[in-house]
């Protein structure tokens, strides 16, 4: 091979490490802890665990944990625009060879910019460009069965796509729906609109650090996209909800809809317009 | 004296007004500071335990507390939250569903149904069979202020005196408006007449003028508080009935388990009758036990008690209702 071929292998080389950085796959190689909240650990095979310290960074086998309900993390990787927030009891690291998130356990916030990120968790892979909510998490599907782990992915903005570990079947969500997966199940589960507004009004998550997350102008689109939608009623509230982590549902609590003076109010809490006693009373003085 | 041939004597039975300051009932009273106050403490100790875990638990490593920041267009005020809130589940129509049906059933017992004083009039019970059919529809007018029309036709049947069974007809237009996360405020304006079964007779008819607002609050899983204010400008025929009324209330809202839904609540009202000198206040403090079968049928039992205490001692009464009831409501 003489020199000039050599070289044009080389800016082919060159070229091709741009294109990928540009696509996003360099950038995550490594992220650092910037801001931290009550048990959080930097764990390292070769060496003991400690309690983890803001600059703390992991870049393959090391790993964040963290601790019991309150615990949160939040992670900046190498563009310094990414961003990954851990909920409590979560453990999550950088495969180093891949470069993709690994989530066994736990709650993350993915927050991406440029490029795509991926993420894999029992039951799920997923590649975003946006920002979403991640779960992993074991639940009880039958009686005296063991329990399985499942993945519920939150997408707040933006698309991304979601597949079934094995690659076989893909979905594509846009903001303000979700997906939750059981570990083994070889197809997809069902996409569902949620409520933004809800989740991002009591997520810790979201809530509980000292800046915002950047792309909150884009959820906040979302947000009033849904709203305006459930104003216009093509959009409708089922009356189910799942209960924070995990996949629990529950109906929420129905308004007291019918009393004495006041109509048909449903947007009207029952103490507000509960009254037995007809007034006037017909059978009364 | 005989509770029909009570109610008999005393529908033209004028008693002379007696003027005495309305009066406080310190047990009833009691237990709105108690409801107040646990909402309240619910919340302080849920901050309580959120700072001292991080006292105790806080390593060299992990300095910054959560600041509650919270996003744009929200109030500071931010909720008891977890790590991941609740995720309403919506349903994606292909066209709008603007209009809504329902029946509500319900069979109760009312110990007072006189509303009697119990020194006048005695007091006596009576089962009551109240059903309402309605129907409602949303406008999307200019958002993001709700605006519903809404009819309904109530039917009330008395076991023992049924010779004033009666029904109802109310209808109107209702309004809502969210306030900055903070409140929500609605409005309404709705009439309504009242009229015998038998012959007809028409013996009440009422304008409501209505403003109120409340705010909710999760206070943890599952569980949520309300509380708010409502107004009622109530001109009425017969006029004596003409009314103004100010209501405080709240209301513990809990998921118990999946389906089942407990609803503790409590309403202080103050009724102001304009054209004549009476003054009452009235408390009500009432249970509510749900099942909802899906979002659109749920079946529930509920117990209320309420004191009114007025100037005008013979309309002072205590009532205990309790009962059940199923409600069904379809959109479309």
């Amino acid at each position: 091979m003489n020199p000039s071929s050599l070289m044009l292998a080389g800016a082919l080389f060159v070229v091709a490490m741009s294109s990928r950085a540009a696509e996003g796959q360099a950038p995550w190689h490594s992220a650092t802890a910037r801001e931290l909240h009550k048990v959080v650990r930097f764990e390292k095979p070769d060496a003991p665990d400690r309690p983890a310290r803001v600059g703390d960074m992991i870049q393959g086998v090391e790993r964040f944990t963290t601790g019991s309900s309150g615990s949160l993390a939040e992670l900046e990787f190498d563009d310094k625009i990414t961003v990954a927030r851990l909920g409590s009891e979560t453990q999550f690291s950088i495969d180093p060879v891949t470069q993709r998130i690994k989530l066994p356990k736990g709650l993350t916030v993915l927050s991406v910019h440029n490029g795509e990120i991926f993420c894999e968790t029992c039951a799920l892979s997923i590649a975003q460009k946006s920002t979403a909510i991640v779960e992993s998490f074991d639940v009880a599907t039958k009686r005296n069965a063991p329990l399985r782990c499942a993945t519920k992915y939150i997408l707040l903005e933006g698309h991304a796509t979601v597949s079934t570990p094995d690659g076989k079947r893909h979905k594509t969500l846009k903001g303000g729906q979700m997906i939750l997966q059981l570990e083994g199940d070889p197809n997809l589960g069902p996409i569902q609109d949620v409520d933004l507004k809800q989740v991002l009004k009591e997520s810790r998550i979201i809530t509980g650090f000292a800046t915002q997350l950047a792309s909150m102008p884009k959820i906040q689109e979302v947000v009033q996209q849904q709203q305006k939608e459930l104003w216009q009623g093509v959009l409708q509230h089922t009356g189910f909800a799942v209960a924070g982590r995990g996949r629990d549902r529950y109906l929420e609590p129905p308004p007291n809809r019918v009393d004495w003076e006041a109509p048909y109010d449903p947007d009207v809490p029952a103490a507000a317009i509960i009254d037995r006693l007809p007034d006037p009373c017909p059978t009364c003085p | 004296m005989s509770l029909r041939s009570a109610a008999s004597d005393l529908i033209s039975w004028r008693v002379e007004a007696r003027v005495a300051p309305p009066r406080w009932t310190p047990g009833v009273g009691s237990l709105f500071v108690t409801l107040l106050l646990s909402g309240l403490l619910l919340q302080l100790d849920s901050s309580a335990q959120e700072s001292t875990a991080a006292a105790t638990q806080n390593t060299p490593a992990t300095t910054n507390e959560p600041k509650g920041a919270a996003l744009p267009g929200t109030p500071g005020l931010a909720p008891v939250s977890s790590d991941l809130g609740p995720q309403p589940v919506l349903q994606r129509q292909s066209f709008p569903r603007l209009f809504r049906f329902y029946s509500d059933t319900q069979v109760m017992h009312v110990s007072n149904v006189l509303l009697a004083d119990g020194e006048l009039v005695q007091e006596g019970p009576d089962a009551l069979l109240f059903q309402s059919f309605g129907a409602s529809l949303n406008l999307p007018l200019i958002r993001p202020l709700t605006t519903t029309l809404f009819g309904m036709h109530d039917i009330v049947r008395y076991d023992e005196f049924s010779k004033f069974d009666f029904d109802a007809d109310t209808g109107g237009v209702r309004l809502g408006l969210p306030v900055a996360e903070l409140f929500q405020l609605y409005g309404a304006w709705f009439a309504g007449r009242d009229y015998y079964r038998e012959g007809g007779k028409e013996f009440f008819k009422f304008y409501d003028t209505r403003a109120g607002l409340y705010r909710q609050d999760s206070l943890y899983r599952r569980t949520r508080l309300t509380y708010g204010y409502q107004f009622d400008w109530r001109p009425s025929s017969p006029s004596v009935l003409t009314r103004m009324d100010n209501a405080l209330y709240t209301e513990l809202d809990a998921t118990l388990i999946d389906k089942l839904t407990g609803q503790l609540f409590y309403r202080a009202r103050f009724r102001s009758y304009l054209e004549t000198d009476r003054a009452d206040v009235d408390q009500l403090i009432g249970f509510n036990l749900i099942y909802a079968f899906n979002e659109m049928v749920n079946l529930r039992g509920f117990v209320t008690y309420a004191v009114n205490r007025s100037s005008q001692s013979d309309k002072e009464y205590d009532v205990f209702n309790g009962g059940g009831g199923l409600n069904v409501s379809i959109r479309f």
